[in-house]
């Protein structure tokens, strides 16, 4: 088949990425989803039964695990790959198994650290803090940014990845633009999380007594004239310097303090 | 009891499936909740326990191999224990903290145990080229792992255990109930460290306090923080950016 891959051919490839982590196996990972990805290009290229189960096996034995969103940017550089080695034939497919082992760690971290790691939460932030206050438009905000995103980055992926072939990620790093958009998306999430934990973390002391006159004065009422919400600010920092210091099991922690909160509140520490 | 119980499992299964394909976060809590909430007659409940657990599991990022907290799981049986059961919010989300380690568990068997197996059987047609059976295997042991490490537990939690939990929270004196609510009050402020230590340019760690002062000194919503965030945002990639770009 000497043909370029076509628009409707990248299409298919996207519908069939959508299956990239259905099934994942602690040892090879998502190297079966990202082999269903690639069927449309395989189909394509070796019309052969015998050479296209060759060339399949291969990706199936090799690991690879990367973020299954920035993942897609692998894959449409994966296809300009396919492509290149069946109409030109100068790349094969060592060269193309090095260039994804190399790509699926930098993508990995890009789509971790910018989508899982600070888009989702900051959106999940805002939207929970607008569903406490009873906002039922909250969720849907919440899918409809995500999804959005979502299909920003795959479809990018895709089409731009196909376009740019393997030098795409040695440009993009070139132009300095995912240093500015890591430290851009930083300012966003360390400020709205500053505001997170004065709106939705919720801790008051209980501790109380009688002045001379007989009125009950409160502690906190103090600490409030003083810097409202305090304790939840000490609260957050002293999780954060716990959980970037030791690696700690969650579930562990979260009991920790739901059992730890309920006896200081029974202690009349808590209010 | 039947039905509703089987309603829960299947908005589980298909957020968990949600996942594994389009991934449009259907997945996470704050949808789950308020879905389940919906179908079960009081959104309300949903959407607050749902809130409430995502902010506890806020910035949860698989690290390898290591399974997370299943939020799915976690949104859909409590607050089917919170609806039908009639127990108190607090104390279904601090029964959700105990499914979302289970669903952990069964991620856990779904990497290891069933994805192997699977993956496995997609080798022989892989080598002979046939990529329909590929395909086949590949979305029919999704849909069945699913079913059966996260759809039946949901079920059998909410069909079998809502009276067991409501029995155990009528014998509990009011004043535990209160310890227990308090305590889970706290949590969110996990969710919020772990976000923290997950951000990587250390250097704007100072604007933690503004955000925090414009929010509780200065009252300023969410919202309006959010924008005048992305604004200093803009600020900065403007004013750190090349000069000669200005002249080009």
């Amino acid at each position: 088949m000497n043909e370029k891959l076509t628009r409707k051919d990248l299409w298919n490839v996207y519908l069939h990425s959508l299956w990239f982590r259905a099934v994942n196996c602690s040892d090879r990972m998502q190297s079966l989803g990202l082999t269903v990805g690639l069927i449309p290009v395989f189909e394509k290229y070796y019309p052969d039964k015998e050479e296209r189960g060759q060339v399949m096996d291969k990706y199936m034995q090799e690991y690879f695990l990367t973020h299954p969103q920035t993942a897609f940017w692998i894959i449409g550089i994966i296809c300009s790959l396919e492509e290149r080695k069946n109409l030109v034939g100068d790349v094969d497919y060592n060269v193309i198994s090095g260039i994804k082992t190399a790509l699926m760690g930098p993508l990995a971290s890009i789509g971790d650290g910018l989508y899982n790691g600070t888009l989702r939460p900051i959106v999940a932030g805002i939207c929970c803090t607008l569903a406490l206050q009873g906002n039922g438009f909250a969720p849907i905000l919440f899918v409809l940014i995500m999804a959005a995103a979502n299909i920003a980055i795959r479809y990018s992926g895709i089409f731009v990845g196909y376009k740019l072939g393997a030098n795409a990620f040695e440009k993009l790093n070139e132009s300095g633009l995912m240093g500015k958009i890591v430290d851009a998306s930083n300012i966003v999430a360390y400020t709205v999380v500053g505001a997170f934990i004065a709106t939705n973390v919720a801790m008051s002391l209980g501790i109380h007594w009688t002045d001379s006159s007989g009125n009950v004065v409160t502690l906190q009422s103090s600490i409030d004239a003083i810097c409202p919400k305090l304790l939840p600010l000490l609260l957050t920092l002293g999780t954060y310097k716990l959980l970037s210091t030791k690696k700690i099991n969650m579930t562990l922690l979260i009991f920790a303090y739901m059992i730890g909160g309920a006896i200081l509140y029974l202690l009349g520490i808590l209010g | 009891m039947f039905i509703k119980a089987l309603l829960v499992a299947l908005i589980v299964w298909l957020g968990q499936m949600d996942e594994m394909t389009l991934q449009f976060q259907t997945t996470r809590a704050i949808v789950t909740g308020p879905v389940v909430g919906l179908v079960l007659g009081d959104f309300q409940t949903g959407l607050q326990i749902g809130a409430a657990l995502e902010l506890m599991y806020l910035s949860n990022v698989i690290v390898g191999a290591a399974g997370i907290p299943d939020v799915t799981m976690a949104a859909g049986v409590s607050v089917a224990l919170a609806i039908l059961g009639g127990i108190p919010n607090e104390t279904a989300i601090s029964v959700g903290a105990v499914v979302a380690a289970f669903g952990q568990f069964m991620a856990t068997i779904r990497l290891s145990v069933l994805g192997v197996f699977f993956a496995r059987l997609a080798d022989k047609p892989a080598r002979e080229g046939d990529t329909k059976k590929v395909f086949a295997i590949d979305i029919f042991a999704s849909c069945f792992i699913h079913l059966l490490l996260f759809a039946l537990p949901t079920f059998i939690a909410v069909y079998y255990g809502t009276d067991l939990v409501v029995a155990a929270v009528e014998n509990m004196p009011v004043k535990y109930l209160t310890a227990i609510s308090k305590g889970a009050s706290l949590l969110a402020s996990i969710g919020f460290g772990m976000l923290l230590s997950m951000l990587t340019a250390k250097k704007f760690f100072p604007l933690v306090f503004i955000g925090f002062v414009l929010s509780a000194f200065a009252k300023i919503s969410t919202v309006g923080i959010v924008i005048i965030a992305v604004a200093i945002a803009v600020l900065y990639v403007a004013l750190t950016s090349k000069e000669e770009d200005e002249y080009e």
